[in-house]
């Protein structure tokens, strides 16, 4: 069994859209006494008890029955011997996980790619979190609590990732900026070859002038390789910072094999974090690649967007890479992909040969459970990895949410 | 006779010489596959049952069938029987077929064109799908040609064979994602109705052709009989042999008698000559056009907006046609629009937004099946490879609203709806083709394997399987 409190995290403080968000959250959950604020203010809540005929997921929690507990908006505990009490609000479901988490999107991030500083370490993609975008209020909906925010690949620097966590429909608890993280782009060679005419090699080149400068081990002035850019006081600080040991985490969007093995040298060289993002040239050579420039494997990330559309060699990836020991984890990829295709990306990699404990915990965020605003939990009819499974409740912010059917009773109504 | 020539008999030609092309089925001796999970898909599941085949078609289904002398019998030890799973609206081995052709014609025939040695078709097998309605993308033109079933046994160096060549006629409305003003796409729909409408003027122009030809004979062979013949050969011989062995006196005098008889004013007078009626021109994609306004030929509309769906079913009301639509990606609000024009129609639920509010396109299946359009899923314009995934997507949309046993039917059964071939395929019924899987699990189960394939009551090789559990 494992027991709740909660862990600050600084969220909270960090999110400008909290308080705006809640007002709308407390619209959305059905919370005990709802209808009437006040008198559920004075009275001693119910406590949420979530039973599953499995849980999956729950750190220190054996993979079978059990029970989930949530009380006054916090996760309380989990175990297979927990029993409801009396008052508590009960709920049933086949199977319980943590919140999904979505490991890269870019929902409404300033996509860098028309900005005129391409090596933006300190760009902040917390800044760009709408919180109106539908996709946002759905995803609470779907399970996905937790999503990661990258900022587009376009610029060889494109900022500061950030996460977001969802409640209810609509609502965000918060968004907070990675603290010793940076996103890079390897990719942006081949999509913006006019701003790069010395393709993959000039952009590292510039790289690697960039961090020499932040570092000062060259003590020049970064002058952008051979692409005479600029870069702020702040980027540089933002770069010296991620390169300090330990090493931060760089997020490493890479698909062609060039692409991952320059990037994977780079954050081999600076001791940096490796987190691969969007790799589509096979396990092998992600591994071979790994195996060259990193102390181990293990030490390896790596973030993928499956698509029923990919070759089989990029289906492949998920499945041998934790096979080898990296951990994989998956994201949309896109600012409007629906939540239910973080699901299909799981049984993707599953049905091509991935381990189902290695995709739940690559679908799941078990330290969600903690979160300070929003501590949530999935309830699902059957394995969240099957498609055709349904989820069937969410608490997220410790409060049920109410979910809108998946098929609207007016079918038939056409609008215009 | 010249009258016989006329270009209505065409079709019975053209359906003469397709047949021929077409594959017929290799098997003949019977086999029973016994002891089955049998999951017939039209009626309720046989949790031990069997089904005897025999020349390439289903014979019987029951808890028991009757074994013939001589039948090959399996013992499937309670595995799950299915019919073969349908991809109604595919582009394997089309790579070549859709180029830039604006207008298109409507009796170009997919079949002609398709590369049966795609490597798609062996995907596709390895996933339990037997057959595919191969169906043009929006490159190939409005009228993007008659599309065609192919089933996934291999046969020779090819990775399919044709099973028909009759589907429906494809009619592109308009394409995914497409931003077209509202006013451009039905203008899509107005050339449609335009092109119809001229295909029945040519019917028209056809019968009259008759009326008159027939009037014309009559006058002509007065004409003839009273003198000038200006078409002998309408005259009979024994009559003109008469007539020409008279002396010009003698024959004048016939005439003139001829003439009286006839009750003509001026006996002297030769009648007037008729006019013989122009015989009209028509194509051959007027007369494929008439055979789909007569419902005996299925049309297969690629429909996407609102504005586009709404032409379709307009079409189907105002020309009574037999039809089917394809993509309907912004479907959200045409639910009642497909199911009042009885139109089945094709999804590919790649969860994808699809919508211009960015709705997860996974939600449209059970969204139809819910207002009581019958629902398919199919690949459609998502690379043709996606068809390893076929029964996923189902799957997928189950999860997003799809009853589970409509998300079977939408590879199934209602897939072969909307093909035009429910009659052929699509369920486990005496009389179908023999086309079966036999799997280790549920059909939508993310771990369950194809263990067999049976097509046209042929056990086929598998090929390597690609999924893992």
């Amino acid at each position: 069994m494992i027991r709740g409190g909660a862990i600050p995290t600084g969220l909270a403080a960090a999110c400008a859209l909290a308080v705006v968000c809640a007002a709308a959250a407390a619209l959305d959950v059905a919370l005990p006494g709802a209808a009437n604020p006040a008198a559920a203010e004075d009275a001693e809540p119910a406590r949420i008890v979530v039973r599953a005929k499995r849980l999956v997921g729950w750190s220190g929690v054996p993979d079978g029955p059990g029970s989930v507990v949530f009380h006054r908006k916090r996760f309380a505990e989990a175990g297979a011997q927990v029993t409801p009490l009396e008052g508590d609000r009960v709920l049933d479901a086949a199977v319980v996980t943590p919140g999904l988490m979505d490991a890269w999107t870019r929902e409404d991030t300033i996509d860098s790619g028309e900005d005129p500083q391409p090596f933006g370490a300190s760009l902040l993609t917390e800044f760009g979190v709408d919180p109106y975008n539908r996709v946002v209020g759905e995803a609470g909906e779907g399970g996905v609590l937790l999503r990661r925010v990258l900022p587009g690949s376009s610029n060889p620097i494109g900022g500061i990732p950030s996460s977001i966590h969802l409640t209810a429909p609509g609502a965000l608890a918060g968004a907070a900026s990675e603290e010793r993280a940076v996103a890079f782009s390897f990719t942006a060679a081949a999509t913006r070859r006019e701003r790069y005419p010395g393709s993959l090699a000039g952009l590292v080149r510039a790289l690697e002038s960039a961090f020499d400068t932040a570092s000062a081990r060259k003590g020049e002035p970064f002058a952008g390789g051979d692409l005479a850019l600029r870069m702020t006081d702040a980027d540089l600080e933002t770069l010296r910072k991620l390169a300090e040991p330990p090493g931060g985490r760089a997020y490493l969007h890479a698909e062609t094999e060039a692409e991952v093995r320059a990037a994977l040298r780079l954050a081999g060289e600076r001791k940096l974090k490796a987190v691969l993002v969007g790799p589509r040239c096979g396990a092998e050579v992600i591994l071979a690649a790994a195996r060259a420039s990193l102390p181990s494997v293990k030490d390896l990330e790596v973030i993928m967007a499956l698509s029923a559309e990919d070759p089989l060699v990029v289906l492949r990836t998920p499945g041998l890479l934790a096979a080898a020991g990296a951990r994989v984890r998956f994201g949309t990829g896109t600012h409007d992909a629906p939540p239910a295709a973080l699901r299909l990306i799981a049984a993707l990699a599953v049905r091509h040969g991935m381990d189902r404990s290695a995709a739940h915990a690559a679908l799941l965020s078990p330290e969600i459970v903690r979160h300070e605003l929003a501590a949530g939990a999935v309830l699902f009819d059957g394995d969240p990895l099957e498609p055709a499974t349904r989820v069937v409740g969410v608490i997220s912010g410790g409060v049920e949410v109410r979910l809108r059917p998946l098929v609207p009773a007016d079918a038939r109504k056409e609008k215009r | 006779m010249r009258f016989r020539a006329l270009p209505i008999l065409l079709p019975v030609a053209l359906l003469a010489s397709a047949v021929a092309a077409e594959e017929p089925a290799a098997s003949t001796g019977a086999t029973v596959l016994e002891n089955a999970r049998v999951l017939t898909v039209s009626g309720a599941v046989i949790e031990k049952g069997a089904v005897l085949l025999r020349g390439g078609r289903i014979v019987a289904v029951g808890e028991t069938v009757e074994v013939p002398e001589g039948a090959r019998r399996i013992d499937l030890a309670g595995r799950v029987l299915c019919p073969g799973f349908i991809d109604a609206a595919s582009r394997i081995g089309l790579a070549g077929v859709d180029r830039d052709r604006p207008a298109g014609s409507p009796e170009a025939s997919v079949a002609d064109a398709v590369d049966l040695r795609d490597e798609a078709f062996r995907t596709a097998l390895g996933a339990g799908v037997t057959s595919v309605l191969l169906s043009p993308g929006t490159g190939a033109g409005t009228f993007a040609g008659r599309t065609c079933l192919v089933k996934t046994r291999p046969s020779g160096g090819d990775f399919a064979v044709l099973a028909s060549r009759d589907g429906p006629v494809k009619i592109v409305l308009g394409q995914a994602g497409s931003r077209a003003p509202s006013l451009q796409r039905a203008g899509a729909t107005a050339a449609v109705r335009e092109r119809f409408r001229r295909a029945l003027e040519a019917a028209d122009a056809v019968e009259k052709y008759g009326k008159d030809l027939t009037e014309f004979l009559e006058k002509a062979a007065t004409y003839a009989a009273a003198g000038d013949a200006p078409e002998e050969g309408l005259l009979p011989a024994a009559v003109l042999q008469r007539l020409r062995r008279l002396d010009p006196e003698a024959r004048e005098a016939a005439r003139r008698e001829l003439r009286r008889r006839l009750g003509l004013k001026d006996p002297a007078k030769p009648p007037e000559v008729p006019k013989r009626p122009r015989e009209p021109r028509t194509s051959d994609a007027d007369l494929l056009l008439q055979a789909c306004a007569r419902g005996e030929v299925e049309v297969r509309f690629e429909a996407h907006s609102i504005e586009e769906l709404r032409g379709a079913a307009a079409l189907v009301a105002e020309f009574r046609l037999r039809a089917s639509v394809e993509g309907a990606s912004e479907a959200w609000d045409a639910a009642e629009t497909l199911r009042a024009g009885s139109l089945p129609t094709v999804v590919w639920p790649v969860a994808k937004p699809t919508g211009t509010d960015g709705e997860d396109g996974a939600l449209l299946p059970g969204l139809l099946r819910a207002a009581g359009v019958p629902v398919a899923v199919g690949t459609g314009d998502v690379a043709p490879s996606t068809v390893r995934h076929l029964p996923l997507l189902a799957a997928h949309a189950a999860g997003r609203g799809l009853d589970r046993d409509a998300a079977l039917r939408a590879i199934t059964l209602d897939a072969a709806r909307a093909a035009g071939f429910q009659g052929r395929i699509g369920s486990i019924e005496p009389g179908k083709d023999a086309d079966l899987l036999i799997l280790d699990g549920d059909p939508l189960d993310l771990g369950t394997r194809v263990i067999g394939v049976w097509i046209d009551g042929v056990d086929v090789p598998m090929p390597p399987q690609e999924g893992a559990r």
